[in-house]
């Protein structure tokens, strides 16, 4: 019998068919019971989705179906193009786990790690491999009751990438994440949890990829960043999809004392995307450096919503969002700094650049401070502008041709975001789908 | 007062109340006043036959009643803002406000006809000295109508119009319903859907083409009765290529329950004329001041609002501009300070619906013994708006543990040529200023008042000198005590 895609009904298949254990299918049904009972952000009331309407999209969410269980591993030089594009070369990969629709179709982890203990494999197998670590990591950041969306996410959450690394251990290499989805009118809610242990370090590159197809794609994701005492993470969250997909992603990040975390967005691609990017500084001494980068063009709606909280004292964080907007693209960014009481000695900035790229680009920006703590410096700046007419001036000064000297413009607008990501093959991931979209 | 919690006040019979309201209050202000002293109250709350009352009441134009009935309905329609004062918005009772109450029958012509107990209070306000050293005209409000008016003989012959609103509805009907509304529709949200209702007083100023007026006109405003909802409405209108400055300061002596601030101001700057709109205002802390300023400009017109926020329990005003016609200009000077249970949601808005428009946004906020301040603002730049300029400037000072503050800017922007700019800063006061102050010998507590009147004074030194003289006052008032 056909189980309608989003039911309690199909909640519980879905559970039973991975043979979950008891406490997440509690933890499923309450998000099932708070998805029902929840109404959908309406744009016009609520303000964390004014600029974000997802009326046509609840409304065609009826027509979807859950992304198929993609069926066996493929050698890696059968998968298509677009995925073997964004490969790093072997040697300089730690590990590498590809997804197709809601499945797993390549993976690797290199001995010399996972000799030293770290775990690094599609979540729905972790919940198999390593259930108590996964107990004491998945959901520990996220609520299944904060929305309406976290909690439909948290219902059906299916799959994705998790990764602990042990305390002390140090990962050198990247290990990269591509979810790749080449079907349509599908669904898709993947979840990926990192935890690196006391002084443990990590690079983890998370990609979206998809083929262009004409349905609707719609992607409810969750990523848990879990930094321990000392720990370091760089993590880059990539969003290369075609033009069909709708993204909401919640993510969010802990620090403990003297965590370090350098987290880095790229948005290119979408219809409409929302992604909330938020770093919580509970332990002493930590610090967040948070990057992003958006390129909205036509047909095009881009949101980043950034929180730098700060609950322990003598933190630091510091946020550099910029977008280039394209003809009709539009773009939303909205971030705030919370100091809560007690966090003093907390130095925290944020920064919103816009570049105007034509005359229909629409851009929002809403950077917020809300302060309690009197120990403080916090800063936040945003800026709009158009393209500045004398740089582009003097490079044609010097024979380069406008539309050229246009990308080069473009590109140097994003370098003070690159050179805040400290490993050069993450700079470059970046880089490549920056020069990508100019190309298009 | 101040020792007795809310819960504990409200549980008291109305005249308890009042007594304790009351108490130490001609030790501590050196006078009072009657209860018996209004000709005329409405009674207490809000529906059709208060509103027809306060109409009926003024002799009004069927127009206008007509006007207040159906925003009397928009009113009863909106819900309640939950942004904001948020929690603090649904503590009002609005059946427990007085409406409309008439301080005295006939308007003063001059200065002796103003009633002894009226006179008083202005006295102690010091009305009188900055009338006889430039004040051009005064519009007064004792409660709920102007009482006392004096525009300068010069005023007239050049044509200008400076009245309360009341007296323009009756005197020039025409001019009056031509702009009125135009800026702010009742429907714009929920409190000017409730002045539109029950308004009463305010200024109305005409000023005719090419005129400028050299000397500020000025109107006093004072809440003095418990309970009673303050409804003025100005309207503000600058013919082409004229120049007017309006000040309008309100002070509140510390005398209620929780009273109600709802005022609408409407400007409109035609081409090439400007237009400057000074407030200080320091209600007493239990007064929700929630306003609603607008001005239109157009072709080459500036505005400016000097907006100074003292007092109030829950101060929401965020002073606009809108840049219809090309060329345009807006500035918005905006200082708030937040005491001990005070929450200063102030801001500014600058729309830029035409080419070639600049706004230019400076907002500085202080929080201090728990207070809550904080910077909302908007800059949108529409479509075709091109060669648009912004600039936003929020400083925020912080003097301890317990106080919070807040920034907000949203900017939205439809163009691409523009140069649009918003840059916030919160701290403390700065450790080396302090230690450079005290090294030469000031104390702590001058020090810190010395930094604080240092970080206002951008703001400061754009009022006119007595104001500027109060607000320092008030700052030093405010800044006592504040080192422990």
């Amino acid at each position: 019998m056909e189980v309608e895609a989003l039911s309690a009904g199909s909640v519980a298949l879905q559970s039973e068919r991975h043979g979950e254990p008891a406490w997440l299918r509690a933890m499923r049904d309450r998000a099932w019971a708070t998805y029902e009972a929840l109404p959908f952000p309406d744009s016009n009331r609520d303000e964390a989705w004014r600029r974000t309407n997802v009326k046509r999209l609840a409304r065609r969410m009826g027509g979807l179906r859950h992304a198929p269980q993609s069926s066996g591993k493929a050698a890696l030089e059968t998968l298509p193009d677009a995925v073997q594009a964004v490969l790093r070369d072997d040697e300089k990969r730690g590990g590498l786990l590809i997804r197709r629709d809601n499945g797993v179709v390549y993976h690797e982890l290199d001995e010399e790690y996972s000799a030293q203990g770290v775990v690094f494999m599609d979540l729905a197998d972790a919940i198999q491999a390593h259930p108590e670590l996964v107990q004491q990591y998945l959901f520990s950041l996220q609520e299944s009751n904060e929305g309406k969306f976290e909690a439909q996410h948290a219902a059906f959450a299916n799959g994705g990438a998790f990764l602990y690394v042990p305390a002390g251990v140090v990962i050198d290499r990247p290990l990269q994440v591509i979810h790749w989805v080449d079907g349509s009118d599908l669904m898709l809610f993947p979840h990926t949890v990192v935890a690196v242990g006391k002084n443990g370090q990590a690079t983890v590159m998370d990609e979206y990829l998809s083929e262009n197809e004409t349905g609707l794609v719609f992607v409810n994701s969750a990523t848990e960043l879990i930094l321990a005492q000392g720990a370091a993470l760089i993590y880059l969250q990539l969003q290369n999809w075609a033009e069909n997909v709708h993204h909401l992603s919640f993510s969010r990040a802990s620090t403990a004392r003297d965590g370090n975390l350098n987290w880095t967005v790229g948005q290119f691609g979408g219809k409409l995307t929302r992604f909330q990017t938020e770093a919580e500084m509970v332990g002493q001494g930590g610090t967040a450096l948070l990057n992003g980068v958006f390129f909205p063009t036509v047909g095009q709606q881009q949101g980043n919503y950034t929180l730098q909280r700060h609950e322990a004292p003598y933190c630091t964080s510091d946020l550099l969002f910029k977008g280039a907007i394209r003809e009709e693209g539009r773009s939303v960014y909205e971030g705030g700094i919370k100091v809560e009481k007690g966090a003093q000695q907390t130095d925290a900035y944020q920064a919103n650049r816009n570049l105007m790229l034509a005359k229909n680009a629409h851009a929002d920006s809403i950077p917020s401070l809300e302060i309690e703590a009197h120990e403080v410096r916090c800063t936040h700046g945003s800026t709009t502008s158009q393209m500045d007419q004398e740089e582009l001036f003097y490079l044609q000064s010097r024979g380069i041709p406008l539309d050229p000297a246009t990308k080069l413009v473009v590109e140097g607008f994003f370098v003070p975001v690159l050179d805040r990501i400290p490993l050069r093959s993450v700079r470059d991931r970046l880089k490549e789908s920056i020069q990508r979209k100019m190309a298009l | 007062m101040t020792d007795i919690r809310h819960e504990e006040f409200t549980a008291l019979s109305e005249n308890e109340r009042v007594a304790l309201i009351n108490k130490g209050y001609e030790e501590k202000y050196g006078f009072r006043d009657s209860d018996d002293f209004y000709t005329f109250k409405s009674r207490k709350g809000l529906d059709a036959d208060v509103v027809t009352q306060i109409s009926r009441m003024k002799g009004e134009p069927e127009w206008m009643l007509e006007f207040r009935l159906k925003s009397l309905e928009i009113f009863n329609k909106k819900p309640m803002p939950t942004w904001g004062g948020g929690g603090a918005l649904q503590e009002i009772d609005f059946d427990d406000i007085y409406y409309y109450m008439k301080a005295s029958d006939k308007e003063a012509k001059s200065w002796d006809d103003v009633p002894e107990d009226v006179k008083r209070t202005f006295d102690r306000l010091g009305i009188p000295e900055a009338e006889q050293k430039f004040l051009a005209g005064v519009g007064a409000q004792y409660e709920s109508e102007v009482v006392y008016h004096n525009i300068k003989k010069e005023l007239e012959a050049q044509g200008v119009i400076f009245l309360s609103t009341d007296h323009a509805l009756q005197e020039h009907p025409e001019l009056f319903r031509e702009y009125f509304a135009t800026v702010v529709p009742p429907s714009d949200n929920k409190f000017a859907a409730l002045n539109s209702a029950v308004w009463s007083g305010g200024s109305f100023i005409y000023v005719p083409p090419g005129i400028h007026v050299e000397m500020p006109l000025q109107a006093y405003f004072r809440i003095n009765a418990q309970n009673i909802g303050q409804f003025e409405r100005t309207l503000i209108i600058a013919d082409e290529g004229s120049w007017v400055h309006y000040v309008e300061g309100c002070t509140a002596p510390n005398y209620t329950t929780d009273s109600l601030h709802s005022a609408v101001v409407e400007i409109i700057v035609k081409k090439n004329a400007r237009v400057r709109y000074t407030t200080i205002q320091n209600w007493s802390d239990n007064v929700y001041n929630l306003v609603t300023k607008r001005t239109i400009c157009e072709e080459g017109a500036t505005m400016e609002w000097v907006d100074g926020n003292i007092g109030s329990k829950l101060t929401m005003k965020y002073p606009a501009v809108y840049m219809m016609g090309e060329g345009a200009k807006g500035e918005i000077l905006s200082i708030a300070f937040a005491g001990k249970g005070q929450h200063q949601d102030a801001g500014a808005k600058a729309i830029h619906a035409a080419p070639n428009t600049s706004s230019v946004i400076t907002s500085k906020s202080i929080s201090k013994d728990g207070g809550r301040a904080g910077y909302r603002g908007l800059v949108q730049v529409l479509e075709g708006a091109h060669g648009s300029k912004s600039n936003v400037l929020c400083d925020a000072l912080i003097l301890d543990e317990e106080s919070r503050s807040d920034t907000y800017p949203y900017i939205d922007i439809r163009e691409d040529d523009v140069s649009i700019g918003h840059e916030a800063t919160v701290s403390k006061v700065g450790e080396e200023q302090l230690f450079y102050l005290m090294s030469r010998g000031i104390g702590e507590e001058e020090a810190m008042s010395m930094i604080v009147s240092g970080f206002i004074e951008p703001i400061v030194k754009e009022l006119p000198m007595e104001y500027a003289v109060e607000m320092n006052r008030l700052i030093q008032l405010e800044m006592e005590g504040s080192v422990g």
